[in-house]
């Protein structure tokens, strides 16, 4: 493991009052240069709002940020967005409809005095690197979601800001663009060496964006860590729910992390750890059968509780049918009191 | 599956009750006939007469070049004047509560007559400001008069035209990226603020403008006094002291060349004032634009430009005698019981009636137009031109109608419900257009589905959805009909009197007392008419000239 670099965003005890109600509560979180962290939550769950208090678009009641180690917000400081260095990606792109895109991708380098041919040049290129180059004389409105998207984020990147803040960028793009368009972002961030802040409601865009994916609920962060870890290891029963299927099972676990069912420990178990037909495994009925096109997934029904199973192929048991299973990995959840799911 | 498809199949035809071919028919042939009637027949008459004797209209014009010359000017400077205070208000009050947008509105809401006779009462001499501070407003009775006060009586279209537009794009998004990309706040206002706000702000001085041109109740209250007449006032000179053919022939020329000033902005407004998409009820996030010492100088505007002028008509109205201090110990109510008594009660009668006649035609006229209008280019047509008298100044109305029906109808109150009817038409289609525009077919289709009738699913799909629009457009149209001077002051015979126009006497005759509270009494009637107006989240309504 490589040492990290020193932290470019530092959000430290951060609490938002919105309307007199409190959004983010006592919130810390570390981005480094060149890394990426997803905020994933539902909505409603504060990620916005701590994307929007990075940016400076509206003031935090109590903690500190930091950019790039210079305190913007907090204590007494209030940098106003214009001169924080960031650069940001709007949900629904919030591009000029009065400008063309050229004149838009331009804005931020004319704005801080650039010379004008030389702000246009470096449009061009931004334009042509994100395959926009034939569209310079567009207006927003004659452009599609995703073009749109790229406009905005080559409007957030042209005057190489330190901090990348992305709201949802892909929320109303189609199905292919909102795969395309997060590695896109990612690879332009680890190139720039700014820090990312990505925020999404989708688990599989978070993992796909980010080196930390930091699951936020109800104004507190819950779990900061990576991708696999927090898939594979979540602190809370709010987290594994809210980084994708998840069934919750009383089983015990075995030394090589496989779980014998039932038991007496709370166990999450991801659908893809799940072994059918196995000979001497639990015997469950099948409730329910969906086809996802990579598998089948089957909700079982055990004496060790409701399972989630998904397996490659088309449907072999239809609803009604019994079959034997087998947890082949699961993750006892820490101790806490909680209860969800 | 066969049943299903017969239901379907079944939808399109029993889709409204107006599909039934007998009753389609019968609202086109009353729509045509009251728009030939009520709108084209006048108008063509005017047109005509302009196109029969130009030389005629021509040699009048040049008679006299004031009053074109004073309306010009007048609309010149207020017309920027009103675009850069209605600017203001709007980013000030974008987050401000109903009580500061009503106080804004106040202007549109009270008659302009009344505004002026108010002003006269607060800055002029022996005035509010001139018994407590010795104050007086330098050239109330003359252009300074007219001019300020035609700027803060358009406001209200520049400051709504605006608000519409601040709430319903997205403009706090694109504010907030431009920020991102480094604007200062004074940078974002000028790259990315105003060309936002630059077709609210066209449509909004269009209004203005038109809107000034054709007022006639602030210059006749003070700027004939002060020998400053526009054309309004010079058409209303020409008609009531002289009855020759001479000064109709002049009238008749000072109306087209008013027609002439207007139309092409009243043109243009057609394309400008599209009403924005409504309000995308996203998260409100921050405080206000403009912070506390924003909102206090706009409730100052407020108080200086309605507050003070409407207390000090007050005032006047309660003190027994004119020039006694507007003291308790000096207060009675004799003017008001002046107010409605005599003549005055009866003009009242008469404007109250009219306002009522003309409110139940317009509801029904309007309503059956909008939904012509929805269904067909021709509708649309009609809706186009039934539009053309409202966006006309009321002068040119009413030289229409002496043209069109004075033969039978001189001096009656028919002759002024047939104007109103003609006038405020369109005031009363807009609201339930829009209306009928938001309605899916779907709720119809619902209640058909559950097993109505057409009369029945149309009652309980569409008719609750429709109801607050008929109140709004009847309500509108009640209280522009109630205080309307311009047209009634043209075409009133002696038992025909309007209350405005009886204000207006009142005031030409020096009864300051009788005038305030007649004045009192109308601004009343007209803000508790605005109120649920104002209330309710279409704004646009009040968009209109007057």
């Amino acid at each position: 493991m490589s040492e990290l670099p020193p932290a470019a965003v530092q959000c430290r005890g951060v609490a938002v009052h919105l309307g007199g109600r409190a959004v983010l509560h006592d919130l810390d979180l570390d981005v480094a240069a060149g890394r990426v962290v997803a905020l994933l939550g539902a909505s409603g769950a504060g990620k916005s709002t701590l994307l929007n208090a990075i940016a400076g678009f509206i003031p935090i009641e109590a903690g500190e940020i930091r950019l790039d180690g210079r305190l913007v917000a907090g204590g007494g400081a209030f940098v106003p967005p214009e001169r924080r260095r960031v650069g940001v990606v709007f949900q629904d792109y919030a591009l000029w409809p009065h400008m063309t895109v050229h004149q838009i991708v331009a804005y931020p380098l004319i704005v801080r005095g650039a010379p004008r041919h030389e702000a246009g040049e470096r449009a061009e290129q931004w334009l042509a690197r994100l395959g926009l180059g034939d569209l310079a004389g567009r207006r927003p409105d004659q452009l599609s979601g995703g073009q749109q998207q790229r406009v905005g984020l080559a409007r957030a990147l042209i005057a190489e800001p330190r901090v990348l803040l992305c709201d949802e960028p892909t929320a109303n793009l189609d199905a292919r663009l909102r795969t395309e368009l997060p590695g896109e972002i990612r690879d332009e961030v680890v190139r720039s060496g700014a820090a990312g802040v990505y925020v999404t409601h989708d688990p599989s865009e978070a993992f796909t964006v980010a080196d930390v994916v930091a699951v936020l609920e109800a104004g507190r962060i819950l779990q900061a860590a990576g991708p696999a870890e927090v898939y594979a290891r979540p602190a809370s029963q709010t987290v594994a729910a809210l980084t994708g299927l998840a069934s919750f099972v009383r089983g015990g676990l075995r030394p090589d992390g496989s779980a014998e069912l039932p038991g007496g420990t709370l166990l999450m178990v991801r659908p893809e750890w799940v072994d059918l037909a196995v000979d001497g495994g639990l015997q469950a009925r099948v409730v329910d059968v969906r086809f996802t096109g990579d598998g089948t997934l089957y909700r079982l029904d055990s004496d060790a509780g409701c399972l989630l199973a998904h397996a490659g192929g088309e449907p072999r048991w239809g609803a009604g049918a019994a079959v034997s299973c087998a947890v082949r990995r699961a993750w006892a959840l820490p101790q806490q009191p909680e209860t969800s799911g | 599956m066969q049943g299903v498809a017969t239901a379907a199949s079944r939808v399109p035809r029993r889709a409204g009750i107006l599909t039934y071919r007998v009753p389609q028919l019968l609202v086109w042939v009353v729509c045509i006939a009251c728009a030939a009637a009520v709108v084209a027949f006048p108008l063509g008459r005017l047109v005509w007469q302009a196109v029969d004797a130009p030389a005629a209209s021509l040699g009048g014009v040049v008679a006299s070049t004031s009053p074109l010359l004073h309306t010009l000017v007048a609309v010149a400077i207020s017309t920027p004047l009103a675009v850069a205070l209605g600017l203001a208000l709007a980013l000030v009050c974008q987050r401000a509560g109903p009580a500061l947008r009503l106080g804004v509105l106040l202007p549109l809401i009270v008659p302009p007559f009344v505004s002026a006779f108010a002003w006269v009462q607060a800055y002029g001499a022996a005035g509010l400001t001139d018994h407590l501070t010795g104050f007086v407003l330098p050239g109330l009775f003359g252009p300074v008069g007219v001019i300020l006060l035609l700027a803060v009586n358009a406001v209200p279209f520049p400051f709504a035209t605006v608000s519409a537009a601040l709430l319903a794009g997205r403009t706090r998004r694109l504010e907030e990226a431009a920020r991102a990309s480094g604007a200062d706040a004074r940078k974002v206002f000028t790259t990315v603020t105003l060309p936002l706000l630059r077709p609210a702000l066209a449509a909004g001085a269009v209004l203005a403008a038109v809107g000034a041109a054709s007022d006639f109740g602030i210059p006749a209250v003070v700027g004939m006094p002060g020998h400053f007449s526009t054309l309004t006032t010079a058409i209303y000179a020409d008609l009531s002291f002289s009855a020759d053919r001479a000064s109709f022939a002049a009238a008749i020329a000072q109306a087209l060349l008013l027609c002439l000033l207007v139309a092409p902005a009243a043109a243009a407004l057609g394309r400008l004032a599209e009403t924005p998409a409504a309000p995308d009820g996203g998260a409100v996030r921050g405080t206000g634009r403009a912070g506390r010492w924003g909102l206090s100088m706009a409730w100052l505007y407020v108080a200086v430009v309605s507050g003070v002028p409407l207390l000090a008509t007050v005032l006047v109205a309660l003190t027994r005698a004119y020039g006694l201090a507007p003291l308790p110990v000096n207060w009675s109510l004799v003017h008001f019981a002046a107010a409605v008594t005599g003549d005055n009660v009866v003009a009242l009668g008469h404007s109250v009636a009219l306002a009522l006649a003309a409110a139940a035609a317009c509801c029904v006229l309007g309503g059956l137009l909008a939904v012509l209008a929805r269904r067909s280019a021709a509708g649309r047509w009609l809706q186009t031109l039934v539009a053309l008298p409202f966006a006309l100044p009321g002068s040119v109305i009413a030289i229409a109608a002496i043209l069109a029906w004075n033969q039978p109808l001189h001096g009656t109150l028919l002759i002024i419900g047939l104007a109103y009817v003609a006038r405020f038409w369109t005031l009363a289609e807009r609201p339930i257009g829009a209306a009928l525009g938001g309605l899916s077919p779907s709720r119809l289709r619902a209640a058909q589905a559950a097993g109505a009738g057409p009369l029945r699913a149309w009652w309980v799909g569409w008719w609750p959805a429709l109801a607050p629009a008929c109140a709004a457009a009847g309500l509108l149209t009640f209280v522009q009909a109630f205080h309307e001077l311009t047209i009634s002051s043209l075409l009133y015979g002696p038992g025909s009197t309007t209350i405005a126009v009886a204000v207006l006497s009142a005031d030409q005759g020096g009864d300051v007392g009788t005038t305030a509270a007649l004045a009192v009494l109308l601004a009343i009637v007209s803000l508790l008419a605005a109120i649920p107006l104002v209330g309710s989240r279409r704004a646009s309504v009040w968009t209109g000239t007057s």
